[in-house]
């Protein structure tokens, strides 16, 4: 144990010493953020062969960018990983990280290469890949992008599916050539296990609308299946400037592998209705309701939602019930600076639940009080005491510690 | 059949919205009231900036007026001669001058970054190629974002912004907004997102196990299954793969609750108890922990293969 936290000592040093880098290089240009975080809290489900229920957590997290420093700069790297281990349970897979993205990338003109890990959400494709990602523009206008390479497996260790195993890839072509409408046509397949286990087609639009409207559309096909996989129509008005408001109608077919199991019990679509409304009182204080509808075959859920908001807080109830469970509950939060360095902050969220009609409800209350500090433009600090009482844990009281460092060459 | 009918009158109606939206959008071309071809005086005429927006090297304030009157259009033109007044003017009847900026922000600094030698046309270059004064061809915020990458220049929104938590889009306040912004992410890779947030900034929620920022309240852990039972919520949309809930409901033993009850399978033929239910409303909530790779054989072949 004291070896794993000397080597934990080290990682976070090594990447507070990256915000020294400007003495590396006088030609790279460069931002980031390093970020710490000490968070104590009792787990239900501890390791077996843990001594103690109460977690120490800590968290190391960078986001680090650098840039070639030039007119015509082209070449830049970002990644942002992430580091943890428990201080007082001997968990097997501690310590552990993530790589949640690491790439190249070149830029030109309207044009760019990425190549490494990279979070992608273009048309029907989203997914974290392993891989290259192909992007040529036309000034603004149009853009065709092209993706390649390997889904990254979620994984507490640098893991990368194999070719056979994880591989997938795209294309996607979006215009803005016509005045206050985009469009987007785009294609995805995802292999597993050498067969194709997704393959889908996509289009997708916006348009700005006169009076302040604004129509939203999307429509993902199956083309294994010859189905809708998910289509989307949303109309939003913010014309007026007290009054906003939209619907939508969603369509949504369950997402399994084409060889899945699961088909053979013939998986049904579900609809979804939603609509909102905003009343803004003045500018920073609004009163909003929405309501969302689900529906299937034979059962239906409904959720609704009442709020409260202002510049430094905010009021909820919500209501769900049918086939889900039924809840109801309300939430409070709040957001004071004081003293132009220092923030208050406190969150509320109480609610009465229960997952069956027949069953007795359980409730859920949890509370955070806390406050941020930042002393300076690039430092943060802040503290936060967290308390969650229900039936299962009784009371849990819980504590996190942050600091957050953020760099750049930036004059 | 009919949910076919009903999801193409759904998709016709919105490609008919479109088609009404590109006609109207076309018809709602702005008319400046000066008709200034910065084209034929930048490119034809070999004109500086300088000679007509004279004090721009020395202006501190977003709001300074750097357009010029009809003074400095008298330098070159006949400005007496109403005979000539349609040459400029939309509206020879009621002829104005060029309508003064004031939507600018007023911390905007046009020296500085003269001192740093940025040119003009580093920031105003569609303007020399263009036959219109509008004021469409200012800088927009993405432009300015291309050198206020945080690497380059400074980012922060109070650089610009007199109150950077007022410059929050209006839209972003909505608790909707969280639903609501993948859409338009959607169409071009977060592309329009970048003017103030990176593709790491995505990633923080879209990694479903940050710690921060908190996307649920704590304590989610125990009633989450009614938020993914009823599917109005996309757990996949930050919680990509499945392995995420493996990671407790198998890993670490956590049964749902659901599961633990008598009535969850049925015993008897074609009885198939609460489970039979729960799937039949949304089987892609089964395979979030019994795998549904291929080649895989979830514990459901132990019944329903015999």
């Amino acid at each position: 144990m004291h070896q794993r936290n000397y080597s934990l000592l080290i990682l976070s040093l090594s990447i507070l010493a990256l915000c020294r880098i400007n003495e590396l290089s006088a030609e790279l240009i460069y931002s980031g953020r390093a970020q710490s975080l000490l968070y104590s809290y009792e787990d239900l489900y501890s390791s077996p062969a843990a001594q103690e229920e109460n977690n120490f957590r800590f968290y190391q997290y960078l986001r680090l960018n650098l840039k070639q420093r030039s007119e015509k700069s082209t070449i830049s790297f970002h990644t942002y990983l992430r580091v943890t281990d428990d201080l007082n349970i001997d968990y097997t897979d501690d310590p552990n990280w993530r790589l949640y993205n690491g790439y190249l990338k070149w830029d030109k003109h309207s044009s760019s290469l990425t190549v490494g890990r990279q979070w992608i959400h273009l048309g029907p494709g989203s997914l974290t890949l392993d891989g290259i990602n192909l992007s040529v523009g036309s000034a603004g206008k149009s853009q065709l992008t092209g993706y390649l390479g390997l889904e990254s497996p979620y994984s507490r260790r640098f893991n990368v599916q194999g070719w056979e195993k994880a591989r997938s890839g795209g294309l996607h072509f979006t215009t803005k050539a016509i005045r206050r409408l985009s469009l987007g046509v785009g294609f995805y397949q995802k292999n597993r296990r050498g067969e194709v286990a997704f393959r889908e087609a996509g289009l997708n639009a916006k348009a700005a609308l006169p009076g302040g409207w604004q129509l939203n559309s999307r429509l993902d096909l199956n083309l294994l299946e010859d189905k809708i996989q998910k289509g989307m129509v949303r109309l939003r008005y913010k014309g007026h400037e007290r009054v906003h408001f939209f619907g939508e109608y969603k369509h949504y077919q369950p997402q399994l592998f084409y060889q899945s199991y699961f088909r053979r019990f013939k998986p049904k679509a579900n609809d979804q209705f939603r609509g909102g409304m905003t009343y803004f009182i003045t500018p920073g204080v609004s009163l909003n309701a929405s309501y969302a509808a689900v529906f299937f075959d034979d059962e239906n859920s409904g959720y609704l939602s009442i709020s409260a908001a202002c510049p430094h807080g905010w009021l909820t109830y919500y209501r769900g019930d049918g086939f889900g469970g039924d809840e109801d509950g309300f939430a409070v939060g709040a957001s004071v600076p004081v003293k132009e360095k220092f923030e208050l902050f406190a969150n509320i969220d109480y609610s009465s639940y229960s997952f069956y009609e027949e069953e007795d409800r359980d409730y859920l209350f949890s509370s955070i009080f806390g406050f941020n500090w930042r002393p300076r433009r690039d430092v943060t600090a802040g503290v936060e005491f967290q308390d969650v009482n229900n039936d299962v844990f009784s009371k849990d009281f819980r504590l996190l510690l942050k600091f957050a460092y953020n760099f750049s060459s930036a004059f | 059949m009919k949910k076919t009918a009903l999801n193409l009158l759904s998709v016709s109606i919105a490609a008919t919205a479109l088609f009404c939206a590109v006609l109207l959008g076309s018809a709602m071309l702005e008319k400046p009231e000066v008709k200034f071809p910065h084209a034929y005086h930048v490119e034809d005429m070999g004109m500086e900036c300088e000679i007509c927006h004279a004090e721009v090297a020395q202006s501190r304030s977003g709001l300074d007026d750097h357009l010029p009157g009809k003074d400095g259009c008298a330098e070159c033109h006949d400005v007496e001669d109403t005979d000539l007044c349609t040459q400029c003017h939309s509206n020879p009847d009621e002829p104005r001058s060029f309508a003064r900026i004031m939507s600018y922000s007023p911390k905007f600094n046009h020296a500085v970054h003269v001192e740093k030698e940025v040119s003009c046309a580093h920031c105003h270059g569609a303007v020399a190629k263009s036959d219109s004064s509008a004021t469409e061809h200012l800088p927009g915020m993405e432009a300015c974002m291309g050198c206020h990458d945080g690497m380059q220049a400074q980012k922060d929104c109070i650089l610009c912004h007199e109150n950077s938590r007022g410059k929050i889009p209006a839209d972003h306040v909505s608790s909707l907004w969280r639903r609501q912004h993948g859409d338009d992410a959607s169409l071009d890779n977060g592309q329009s997102c970048t003017l103030c947030h990176a593709r790491n900034d995505c990633q923080e929620c879209h990694q479903g196990d940050n710690l921060l920022p908190r996307a649920h309240p704590p304590g989610f852990q125990f009633k989450h299954a009614i938020e993914i039972r009823t599917g109005r919520t996309e757990c996949s949309a930050c919680h990509e793969q499945s392995s995420f809930c493996i990671e407790c409901h198998t890993e670490r033993n956590v049964y749902p609750l659901s599961h633990q009850r008598a009535s969850w399978a049925g015993t008897l033929p074609g009885n198939g108890g609460r489970h039979a239910v729960q799937a039949r409303i949304n089987i892609e909530l089964c395979s979030a922990c019994h795998s549904d790779e291929p080649d895989s054989d979830p514990v459901c072949a132990a019944c329903h293969e015999n």
